[in-house]
């Protein structure tokens, strides 16, 4: 396993210029979309779908990618300078960094927070680079059986993780799975959930489904919404110095969240989001001084923001090796792939060195673009702030609209677009997360054609195949186990609220 | 005795996904069940219609009296009439009268959204939109769609 010679590979793969530009495009791209709140990197990279399909399959993966660990950089900025969270993961950002700004340190908070951005990506891409050919190889002993139990596994931690009530999250991605189904079946032949249209004969278009979920709906809930702007914090690059205090606190907190988001990174169902809440609170739990937190405590700044740039990068891990996206903005990505003829998977390595290392090179690139991008040009993404929402929101309807038109020049998915978005603004009313819609997307197929083939070797002798395959046998255990303590936890709960009514 | 809003939302998000789940167990019955080595294309939407009864039914009776998961707020019909509004006009007039009017027209209606906007300011929001885009999607990436299409208008 020659690691930096297979960078070397890579970087050459980087260093030309359509896939450098490509490169810089995407993790800027990813710095606005973060910085701007209200449109998060699931919108974001919705948005940049159809101009992707243009694009050869490395560029297009290395923009995406570049776009949603450029989020991860920017998020922050809205959360320190106006305590409103930019991005999802870096809402916990808002409780140590806007104190800071309130008192006068936000050049030293931004600087310290694009600091460990960068470290826990290094971190992250680190991991990445070790674990991911050791687990494709691992995984090529996987078989049907082994891809059904890790994928439901993975659906289930997923709606253990997302927002609102865990029942809801499980319908959310169930939905998203039954979506999946609408279109011609390819192995019987059968069309599944048509109602006769020929329109929907080859299934419902990812990327309008992400549009109108995320962009349309996102856009009714916020068009109304009176936000503040504007800031007058100096931000000029004296302003960012940090004292050798602020130092001598940074790195153990930084470390800690690194290893954190790396190793949740991993797993399927958590990400960035999760990384950075845990991340907090591990550090408020195991701090010799938890009065100093919510009053500007550098631990509690820099831990979440490591924890979530080194969840984004080892994301990439489950999605590469086995093709099982870890979150929806992995499933985003991986549908991408697929659009392009590729199927993650434990052979992708093996089938695509050029492409693996030339990813992970152009994270490496990118993580030092952002550097430059977050640090000396901070006072642009400032200036960005000011401007008001409201002339924001019609530019973003635009671009759904034309974008999701330009991928089949069909007026119909704009169209779907525009029901997705009504479905997904009455499921944010009733609490439904849209997320997990996409992934029960992505996922549902595969997780049919896994059982499918699951069926056809274990000769209708279930209990058979499953004593003969440990592996496949303990991850359904532990999706038992999940399943269970969701389970115990509801009760308990509404027994509680019972009591309490 | 009037049910409390709590209580109704919450009464939604539990029944519609049982009469989506039951919609779609009927549905797929009529799909083929196949056999157990070989499954049919009807199995698999049917345990799905199934889990997403399961849930609504489990949410029904779990969820009924939280508070903390009940609406979050009003339907804020402004917005939403007016984004689907927009949406719509685009998907009428795009293929009739290019990319740079319908996107004009789309932006220009989608800012009605906030209660401040005036004629002018929206009509100015449509142009500069539409310009964006004309730049973004014509010239940077060269799409094949029509700028201005004015072959209906005589």
């Amino acid at each position: 396993m020659d690691i930096l010679g297979n960078l070397a590979m890579g970087m050459g793969v980087v260093f030309q210029p359509t896939v450098l530009l490509y490169c810089l495009l995407g993790v800027t791209l990813g710095t606005l979309i973060g910085v701007l709140p209200g449109i998060g990197p699931l919108t974001g990279i919705s948005l940049l779908l159809p101009l992707t399909f243009h694009l050869d399959p490395t560029t297009a993966v290395v923009m995406l990618a570049g776009v949603y660990y450029g989020s991860q950089y920017g998020g922050s900025t809205a959360s320190i300078l106006l305590n409103i969270a930019g991005t999802a993961s870096s809402a916990v950002v808002c409780l140590e960094g806007y104190p800071m700004a309130q008192k006068g340190r936000a050049g030293v908070a931004l600087f310290l927070v694009a600091l460990c951005s960068f470290f826990g990506s290094i971190f992250g891409i680190i991991i990445l680079a070790v674990a991911a050919p050791t687990l494709a190889a691992w995984a090529l002993k996987f078989s049907a059986p082994e891809y059904f139990s890790l994928m439901v596994l993975g659906l289930v931690a997923a709606s253990m993780f997302s927002n609102g009530s865990q029942l809801r999250g499980m319908v959310s991605v169930s939905l998203g799975m039954f979506v999946g189904v609408v279109g011609m079946d390819v192995v019987s032949g059968q069309f599944r959930f048509t109602f006769g249209s020929l329109a929907l004969a080859d299934g419902v278009n990812l990327v309008a489904i992400a549009l109108g979920l995320f962009g349309v709906a996102e856009v009714i809930s916020a068009a109304t919404a009176r936000d503040k702007r504007g800031s007058a914090y100096d931000v000029s690059l004296r302003a960012m110095v940090p004292t050798k205090q602020d130092m001598k606190e940074f790195t153990a907190p930084s470390t800690r969240g690194s290893i954190l988001g790396s190793i949740l990174g991993i797993l399927p169902g958590a990400g960035p989001t999760i990384s950075s809440f845990l991340a907090y609170t591990l550090e408020q739990r195991t701090s010799r001084n938890p009065g100093k937190f919510r009053k500007g405590a550098i631990e509690g700044l820099v831990a979440p923001e490591a924890a979530n740039n080194a969840a984004a990068q080892t994301g990439f891990v489950p999605t590469l090796t086995l093709g099982i996206p870890g979150d929806p903005v992995m499933a985003l990505i991986l549908g991408a792939l697929i659009v392009h003829g590729i199927t993650p998977g434990p052979v992708f390595i093996q089938e695509n060195p050029m492409m693996f290392w030339g990813l992970i090179a152009s994270f490496l690139v990118g993580n030092v673009m952002l550097l430059v991008l977050n640090i000396p040009m901070i006072g642009i993404w400032v200036r960005l702030l000011s401007i008001p929402a409201k002339y924001l929101y019609p530019a973003v309807v635009a671009l759904i609209c034309v974008g999701v038109y330009s991928i089949n020049r069909s007026t119909s998915d704009i169209l779907v677009v525009l029901g997705c978005g009504l479905i997904g603004y009455g499921m944010r009313l009733l609490r439904f997360d849209p997320a997990s819609v996409l992934l029960g997307l992505v996922m549902g197929p595969m997780i049919e054609e896994s059982l499918r083939r699951s069926m056809i070797m274990s000769r209708g002798d279930l209990v058979g195949m499953f004593a003969d395959r440990p592996i496949a046998l303990v991850l359904l255990l532990v999706t038992g186990a999940i399943i269970a303590t969701m389970v115990f936890t509801t009760i308990r709960r509404s027994r509680a609220l019972r009591h309490a009514a | 005795m009037s049910i409390p809003r709590t209580y109704r939302s919450n009464l939604i998000a539990g029944l519609l996904p049982v009469a989506l789940g039951l919609g779609i167990m009927a549905e797929a019955f009529s799909y083929g069940m196949g056999t157990l080595r070989v499954i049919g294309p009807g199995v698999y939407p049917l345990l799905l219609g199934a889990v997403i009864t399961a849930l609504g039914v489990a949410i029904l009776v779990v969820e009924r009296q939280a508070r903390d998961l009940a609406t979050s707020g009003d339907i804020e019909w402004r917005s939403l009439l007016v984004i689907a509004a927009a949406v719509l006009s685009f998907a009428l007039t795009i293929e009739r009268f290019g990319l740079f009017p319908s996107v004009a027209l789309g932006a220009f209606i989608a800012g009605w959204a906030d209660d401040e906007g005036t004629v002018r300011r929206n009509l100015l929001l449509g142009l500069c939109v539409a310009a964006f885009c004309s730049f973004v999607f014509i010239i940077c990436l060269r799409l094949p769609i029509p700028l201005f299409d004015l072959s209906m208008v005589r």
